[in-house]
């Protein structure tokens, strides 16, 4: 107390001190900006899997819930950042879209349990995805990841919520800083491109699921 | 010494978000909105007008704390009716010679990251449906979203470019879920 009285009081002590104190910020500042940075990206693809020549007439559903899309997922980026997103909510059109490459008909549902919805969609199989990821990036100097792998899990249920099968899939994707152009989850996209395709290929290789 | 401590901070401001362009993630429908509009009866529809297309109009402008933020392909307005005619596609509903047609005049478009901690989404739209000169529908539909900001630019803007997407859904879930725009569509 006695201190800060003084340095109130003397107009050196003071410049001194606001010096210090705008020294203090500034760090803290570029502290902030260069090492505590979780930069979030989307991994949505763009290209999704194209319709078979032979599609099944069976409708199918899957189960995505809000909770699911809320899930935020925190992997590692370039430069000792990390980055953050939302796998579920990004990889749901990529589902619907291999899942409607197959089968007729595609409904969302909200529980595997939820006998209504089972009733009202029609369908002969119930798709449950889980998520893993990982990602990476060598450089020391920036953010975006270069390396992204996407794991797809899918417990696939009959009507009377009996599992039938349990695929699982892995998407790799790879990108440079050279491709980025301002779509920082490029690696991610890829990935999640990769997956969508793969699980296609292994629904279509599962006999139980024709 | 006021003029430096400015200096400094508009020197960290640039640092921390550069000016470099930024490109929203594509659009994905809220399937719980769309979905029930498959099973609903409703008529196949076109997506006529939507507007405005001017690329230097004030709602197909975005900056994020100084960084412009884009769509891949097109202005903003074209964003949003690629968005709907995916959406419609994907309810069976679409139909691009249907005298039926849906417009769009895009009012409010905006991404806000100039708080530390929270950001903010807004989008309006006044959207028409019409069938042979007939207006059927005519209503203004509005969506807000919050999201989590920073006080780190580079961070900030990643956060607003991320939330485009999710905007542009809440504003569609909205209208999918309006009984007014269902009773139109029959």
């Amino acid at each position: 107390m006695q201190n800060n009285m003084i340095h109130t009081n003397n107009p050196l002590l003071e410049s001194s001190n606001l010096s210090r104190l705008i020294r203090n910020f500034v760090c803290a500042a570029v502290t902030l900006v260069l090492v505590a940075c979780a930069h979030p990206v989307s991994i949505q693809a763009t290209k999704m899997p194209e319709r078979s020549s032979q599609t099944s007439p069976k409708k199918v559903a899957y189960v995505v819930t809000e909770a699911d899309r809320k899930k935020q997922f925190i992997t590692d980026g370039g430069g000792g950042d990390k980055i953050t997103y939302y796998p579920y909510r990004d990889f749901e059109r990529s589902l619907r879209s291999a899942l409607a490459s197959i089968y007729s008909d595609v409904t969302l549902i909200n529980s595997a349990t939820n006998v209504t919805a089972l009733r009202e969609s029609g369908a002969s199989f119930v798709f449950i995805p889980e998520i893993s990821t990982t990602s990476s990036s060598p450089s020391a100097l920036t953010w975006p990841p270069t390396k992204f792998s996407v794991t797809v899990s899918v417990d696939v249920l009959d009507p009377q919520a009996v599992r039938l099968a349990r695929l699982s899939v892995t998407g790799n994707g790879a990108a440079e800083w050279e491709e980025f152009k301002g779509e920082f989850g490029l690696a991610g996209r890829r990935a999640v491109e990769n997956a969508a395709q793969a699980l296609v290929e292994e629904i279509q290789r599962t006999e139980k699921l024709r | 010494m006021r003029h430096t401590i400015t200096a400094i901070l508009l020197t960290v401001c640039a640092l921390a978000s550069g000016c470099a362009s930024y490109v929203a993630p594509n659009y994905s429908a809220d399937y719980s909105a769309l979905d029930p509009l498959k099973r609903a009866g409703l008529a196949k529809t076109a997506v006529g007008k939507v507007q405005p297309v001017d690329a230097n109009a004030k709602v197909n402008k975005i900056t994020l704390r100084g960084a412009t933020l884009k769509v891949s392909e097109g202005t903003f307005t074209s964003y949003i009716e690629r968005a709907v005619i995916a959406d419609l596609n994907e309810a069976g509903l679409y139909d691009s010679n249907s005298p039926k047609h849906i417009d769009i005049l895009l009012l409010r478009n905006d991404i806000d990251v100039s708080g530390m901690n929270t950001g903010l989404g807004e989008i309006e739209i006044d959207l028409s449906l019409a069938e042979s000169g007939k207006i059927l529908l005519r209503k203004t539909y509005s969506a807000k979203t919050t999201f989590e900001s920073s006080f780190a630019g580079a961070t900030a803007v990643n956060k607003g470019q991320t939330e485009y997407p999710n905007l542009v859904r809440e504003l569609l879930a909205t209208v999918y879920r309006d009984p007014a725009f269902v009773q139109a569509m029959r």
